[in-house]
């Protein structure tokens, strides 16, 4: 259970308390964005010196500094591929959010939709995705909408998996406490059991979002003129290892951003919960 | 609270223990029976229960794990049916949850993701209360279980006392005709148990709400109770009903009386005699 506030500190102490928890917290921050960035430069940095040292051809692993200069040179071709691929991977992203959550609503609800859906969900997952890809392009064409269809169908299954694993660990106290509160299904989803399960949905988003990126990008491998899979597989085919490296660059932080921002609104959402997993608990 | 008790004549008992009480009947068990169909055939888990209650008593429920003391709670609740016999609270018989009641369970059950007060005013958003009076109703209760400190506080800065006093609070803030309690103190250390037996018992003199507390500690259902209702296991069956005739407020200095010990090793005797100790 952690740090229970005792009973006779009385009202002053929870005050007290909280200010040095945040100044805990702050300096907790800090360290968890020092820590990956100090692991990164230094990473670089050999990276860097490895390649100068040993002469390194550029079309098999360029220096970061070049990297970064073709980055910066290739500003505006990188820009228009990266919003194609982001639009796919929001959109997707944002769908499987819709559908997972429909189908654990469904599935939590409904016995026999449990049964009827949840084998073909496993069976579904079986599938590899880019296996079907092309199929999808047959179906949608060369369009944003095959790879959107990659990405939810690969982002919505943890979605789903965690959300109903969610609902199911709602106590069955809880569920007894809320019909002695006269509540009807609408109230009882509501104000008990989607609130009790949303530690669980992120946990399931944090996973869904960065499948959504390999969806897209899947989706572009097999067939695209635009975005940032056709730009790798284009950059692979002229030699051209900076842009390839500039690309996989740009994907990894379309990916961290995306991953990042769920938890911002995590922790804007369930305050409640952050305080539970804070190191001093 | 009205401290004198009725008993129905039961049929182990024979009439002898009758006292006539004038506060009118809440819940009324008429050989209530309950059965489940499990793989093994089926099981008995209580048989004829007889039992009234009065209204504003404390009723303790007493006996070991499976002597379907929590089920009896099931079906006070409605959240189970009877399988024979009658069951009625207030006059009508039951066939769907009792909403005028209060639940305190072994585990507190608050929701995390709510303070303290919300917790309680849960209680008063789903059933559409007017949020004003019984906010200021909630602010009672909770400085009265020694909690106004708190009420910003979320359930994980708790200790499990202090969680179960919000749920006790959250159990009375809309003033149920029946509180029921499902073991409430059974997950607390001793020291925490005796003061929420005390601040129990303050609570319900000045509530007047009438109580059906589920135990397994013989000490807790004296102190508590009213009445004792000793239900000994396979097939739950209600052995005796036990008036405690201590004078309110009991202080926990009582508990080392004589007379208090007379109560509690009658209880110990009919555990002992049904081979449960």
């Amino acid at each position: 259970m952690g740090q229970a506030l005792q009973r006779n500190d009385g009202a002053g102490a929870p005050a007290k308390a909280r200010g040095t928890r945040r100044r805990a917290r702050l300096s907790e921050r800090v360290g968890d964005i020092a820590y990956p960035v100090g692991t990164i430069v230094a990473i670089l940095v050999i990276w860097e010196i490895a390649c100068r040292q040993f002469d390194i051809p550029a079309y098999l692993l360029p220096p970061p500094s070049s990297v970064l200069a073709t980055i910066v040179a290739r500003y505006d071709l990188l820009a228009m591929h990266t919003l194609v691929t982001t639009g796919e991977i929001l959109v997707g992203f944002l769908l499987s959010i819709v559908v997972g959550v429909v189908l654990a609503l469904l599935i939590t609800s409904f016995r026999p939709v449990e049964r009827a859906i949840y084998p073909l969900l496993v069976i579904s997952q079986a599938v590899p995705k880019v296996a079907i890809a092309p199929l999808f392009i047959v179906w949608l064409g060369f369009g944003w909408e095959p790879k959107v269809l990659v990405a939810v169908l690969i982002a919505f299954f943890p979605i789903v998996v965690d959300l109903v694993a969610g609902i199911r660990s709602v106590p069955s106290s809880m569920r007894k406490l809320a019909l002695s509160m006269g509540a009807n299904a609408y109230v009882t989803l509501y104000k008990f059991l989607i609130p009790h399960a949303l530690p669980h949905l992120f946990a399931g988003l944090k996973v869904g979002v960065t499948l959504a990126v390999s969806g897209a990008i899947i989706g572009e491998f097999v067939g695209a003129d635009r975005g940032l899979g056709y730009l790798l597989l284009f950059a692979n085919g002229q030699m051209d290892t900076n842009l390839l490296f500039a690309a996989i660059v740009v994907l990894s932080v379309i990916g961290v951003v995306l991953f990042y921002l769920l938890l911002l609104i995590e922790a804007w959402l369930l305050p409640w919960h952050q305080t539970q997993q804070s190191p001093e608990n | 609270m009205q401290l004198a008790t009725i008993i129905k004549a039961q049929d182990t008992l024979g009439p002898m223990s009758a006292k006539r009480s004038n506060a009118p009947t809440l819940l009324d068990c008429e050989r209530v029976s309950k059965i489940y169909h499990g793989r093994q055939g089926p099981v008995i888990a209580l048989e004829e229960i007889d039992l009234t209650v009065p209204r504003g008593e404390f009723l303790s429920v007493v006996g070991p794990s499976g002597c379907g003391k929590t089920t009896l709670l099931n079906l006070v609740a409605g959240l189970e049916r009877v399988t024979g016999g009658r069951l009625s609270v207030s006059g009508e018989v039951l066939n769907a949850p009792l909403t005028d009641v209060g639940i305190v369970f072994q585990d507190a059950t608050l929701m995390d993701w709510r303070t303290v007060l919300d917790n309680v005013m849960l209680q008063v958003e789903v059933r559409r209360l007017p949020v004003e009076p019984y906010r200021a109703r909630a602010l009672d209760l909770l400085s009265n279980l020694g909690l106004e400190g708190f009420l910003d506080a979320y359930p994980s800065q708790l200790s499990g006392g202090m969680k179960q006093r919000v749920s006790i609070a959250r159990a009375l803030v809309h003033k149920p005709s029946l509180l029921l309690m499902d073991e409430p103190f059974s997950a607390l250390d001793a020291l925490t148990r005796d003061k929420l037996n005390v601040d129990m018992q303050a609570l319900c003199l000045a509530e007047e709400t009438t109580t059906l507390f589920i135990t397994h500690s013989i000490t807790d259902a004296a102190f508590l109770g009213d009445r004792v209702v000793v239900m000994t296991p396979r097939p739950g069956r209600i052995a005796e009903i036990i008036d405690i005739d201590l004078p309110r407020p009991r202080p926990l200095a009582l508990r080392e009386t004589p007379q208090f010990g007379e109560y509690t090793g009658r209880i110990r005797t009919i555990f002992e005699s049904a081979g449960v100790l």
